[in-house]
């Protein structure tokens, strides 16, 4: 006899109550509709899209009858898979799970909206980072413009919703291009406000975080048109490319916090060696700082450790020049200059 | 000099001594600390960042520096009616993400462009019949965004058509 059953022939039970009918059929209830023709195959992405997983889902609200409700889904699958802040690729878009994920036993079912933009920022050590966002008007009748009585700016406020991972929880106060054009964007934005409690599901069902990005002006000598990427910094390598190194290789280069500047008659700033190759930890380093024969006796420095902490003392006349502060691990020497300033 | 039209001379004047003063270092100093990438082509930020009237026109969408002026005679003076008080304003203006400058500068990019400003006028005898009188030098907030400057000098200038 041809099987004219969707659903297997689930084991028997001697019960026959509809709890323990309930119990037999739920899983594969599931899972005949979603290898029907009614469901359909997407990615499921992580929140860096690192990670993703080909799933079978169905998807509903493809049938819309407004424009919002045009950018929203919702879907199905099997549950434990989907959590707030997971992509979901497919029609060749990317959505984002924005809502606590509801399971009723049988299936789960999340509602997702559409990502319009790939936002991009540097993180505080310089490593680029890209996440798809979903954003919204958060100044729909704005004019666009804002001014007084001597210049006019432009004025715009948008929603951005982002997954809530360690990246993202530091958006707050960078600059980002929020710009259609392909090739050089020119619309800023300001991270003004997070919310990170509001959507916060728990571990168990994810998260996702939501910032207001306010317009501000584009600042064509920090910000970088080409990457997209606001107030960029260029992490530098030290390491010129016709260096000759040693037979083990040897590469470090020398960090410091902030902008390599004293202040004259300031705090001492430390200077430390950053290695490639954690094998060059044990290594001595010689220090050597080099200034103008005038200004020799007003820099300071200490040795602690493999580091060393140079000050100025105070003399106006010193201010605005450089010194030369050098490291040499094996032959291999690496300079930095270090600007002198004072004054605001 | 016809009457009236010491204002448009004055402002003609003016954007000169910016852009093309005799001293040659100090319009490079101003040009560059308005935007440097205008060295050599100083006459391109007439109408872009330095504006020969009080409003900036259009939206302005870059950090950018600008210098407004204007020129007026408040009042003929009270004590001879052959002389009037001239009075030129002249206005920087610097978005907050251009207001830290070099360290060898020591100073903001607001009071740096007024000091040159004041080297330039404070005391110039081009201007009026006495020389250019350094009358205020006051800050102010624009916007939350941009920090002014608001320099203002005074001098004499004839009320009547020359016979």
């Amino acid at each position: 006899m041809r099987n004219w059953y969707l659903i297997n022939q689930p084991s028997l039970t001697s019960g026959g109550f509809e709890n323990e009918a309930f119990h037999d059929y739920r899983d594969d209830t599931i899972n005949e509709l979603l290898s029907s023709e009614i469901a359909s195959t997407v990615i499921l992405y992580n929140y860096d899209l690192s990670i993703q997983k080909t799933i079978r889902v169905i998807i509903q609200g493809n049938t819309p009858d407004t424009q919002l409700k045009s950018m929203e889904r919702t879907v199905i699958t099997c549950p434990g898979l989907l959590k707030a802040g997971m992509y979901v690729f497919f029609e060749d878009r990317y959505w984002l799970i924005t809502g606590y994920p509801g399971n009723n036993g049988i299936y789960e079912k999340a509602t997702i909206q559409l990502c319009q933009y790939m936002l991009r920022w540097q993180n505080d050590i310089g490593t680029i980072i890209d996440r798809w966002c979903c954003a919204t008007s958060a100044s729909k009748y704005d004019t666009g413009e804002v001014g007084g009585s001597n210049i006019t700016l432009t004025s715009d406020s948008l929603t951005l919703l982002l997954p809530e991972d360690d990246e993202t929880y530091y958006l707050d106060g960078k600059r980002v291009f929020i710009d259609g054009r392909k090739v050089n964007p020119v619309k800023v934005y300001n991270i003004t406000r997070t919310d990170s409690v509001l959507y916060d599901y728990g571990e168990s069902h994810g998260g996702i975080l939501a910032f207001i990005a306010q317009k501000t002006e584009f600042n064509p000598e920090i910000d970088n048109q080409d990457l997209r990427i606001c107030d960029y910094i260029k992490i530098k390598s030290s390491i010129k490319e016709d260096d000759v190194l040693d037979e083990t290789d040897i590469s470090f280069k020398i960090v410091y916090k902030g902008l390599n500047t004293i202040t004259v008659g300031g705090n001492p700033k430390t200077f430390s060696i950053k290695y490639s190759n954690s094998s060059l930890l044990d290594l001595p380093v010689q220090w050597q700082i080099t200034a103008l024969p005038e200004n020799e006796n007003y820099i300071v420095y200490k040795l602690v450790d493999s580091s060393i902490e140079v000050s100025a003392k105070y003399n106006e006349s010193i201010i605005g020049t450089k010194i030369l502060l050098s490291a040499t691990i094996k032959n291999h020497t690496e300079n930095l200059y270090i600007d002198l300033g004072g004054g605001i | 000099m016809a009457n009236g039209s010491e204002i448009i001379d004055y402002k003609n004047r003016i954007v000169k001594d910016i852009l093309h003063n005799e001293d040659k270092a100090l319009s490079n100093d101003l040009v560059g600390a308005v935007d440097d990438s205008f060295i050599g082509a100083e006459d391109d930020l007439l109408y872009r960042n330095i504006f020969p009237y009080l409003r900036i026109p259009t939206t302005q969408e870059e950090t950018r520096c600008y210098i407004t002026m204007s020129v007026d005679m408040p009042r003929v003076s009270t004590k001879n009616y052959f002389f009037k008080d001239m009075v030129i304003t002249i206005n920087v203006i610097v978005h907050e993400k251009l207001m830290k400058m070099p360290a060898h500068f020591s100073a903001t990019r607001v009071d740096y462009i007024g000091s040159l400003i004041n080297k330039i006028f404070n005391q110039n005898t081009e201007y009026g019949n006495v020389p250019l009188e350094y009358v205020s030098d006051t800050e102010s907030i624009m916007l939350n965004t941009f920090y002014v400057r608001t320099l203002r000098f005074r001098c004499n200038e004839l009320n009547t058509v020359r016979c």
